[in-house]
């Protein structure tokens, strides 16, 4: 029983990792500070949560972790996963139309469009990181 | 001594009090899961720092492109797609073998202890440079 309520903390922690990135951590570590337009901000979550979630699956792989410990990590990872996919979708398609737009084969509407859902999903992955912050904090109190 | 290594040993430290009767600690269960705990939260946080440095460089390159005013090209967002997937697909893999009850430590990966043979195993093969 202790394990299961230990569980999603140590699933958060391990999460955690990825949120100085995002929130209050020095630039030079912090990819997303780096980046300018929104092409690059989404490139810098993308590439961010590769690093993370490579980590994890390098962790889980050891045998080292409690099962239900690994379980819980795979679960955040299941879970985050297809909003990130979604976020690296919409990244193609903005990179894609910027081109043509170059090439002068679309309009700038259109380009205006994808930056939009661009934004949309960078927004969309933003609080649920924020959420496991406030979880991880919730669970510490 | 580095902020990190501080903060493992003192974890370390942590672990060992807390199982030692005579440093004022105890040998109950509750104890040996707060010294298991304790070894699991020093493993994630010598994963995160070596996340952390992959993080640097990671966030050098996305300067660097910041800098020169562009978009991340195909082969970029392919091998971060790729990777992802990679992990995905490892991390699946774990959750299969641990239903199953086996380890998460995927086939083909040889363990630290060196080959050994038992009385009626063949010889193991010699290696030999070419």
């Amino acid at each position: 029983m202790t394990r299961l309520r230990r569980q999603p903390l140590l699933a958060l922690l391990a999460l955690l990792a990825i949120l100085p990135v995002l929130h209050g951590c020095p630039g030079a570590y912090n990819p997303f500070k780096q980046a300018v337009t929104a092409e690059q901000k989404a490139y810098a979550l993308y590439g961010t949560y590769s690093i993370f979630t490579k980590k994890m699956a390098d962790l889980v792989e050891t045998g080292t972790l409690p099962s239900n410990v690994s379980l819980g990590l795979i679960e955040a990872e299941s879970r985050a996963t297809p909003v990130v996919n979604k976020l690296s979708e919409a990244l193609d398609q903005a990179v894609e139309i910027a081109a043509e737009v170059a090439a002068g084969r679309t309009s700038q509407e259109k380009y205006a469009i994808a930056i939009t859902n661009l934004n949309k999903w960078i927004t969309e992955a933003d609080p649920l990181i924020r959420n496991v912050v406030d979880a991880y904090k919730g669970a510490k109190r | 001594m580095d902020p990190l290594s501080l903060i493992l040993l003192s974890l370390s430290s942590i672990g060992t009090i807390i199982q030692n009767p005579v440093l004022g600690g105890g040998s109950s269960h509750k104890a040996s899961e707060i010294v298991d705990l304790l070894a699991v939260l020093s493993a994630l946080i010598l994963k995160g720092h070596e996340g952390m440095e992959e993080l640097k460089a990671f966030a050098a390159h996305v300067k660097t492109m910041a800098d020169d005013g562009r978009a991340p090209n195909r082969s970029e967002r392919d091998a971060v797609a790729a990777q992802v997937a990679d992990s995905h697909r490892r991390l699946q893999q774990a959750k299969e073998r641990i239903l199953r009850g086996e380890s998460p430590i995927p086939d083909g990966i040889p363990d630290d202890s060196p080959p050994t043979t038992g009385p009626d195993d063949p010889p193991l093969p010699e290696v030999t440079e070419e």
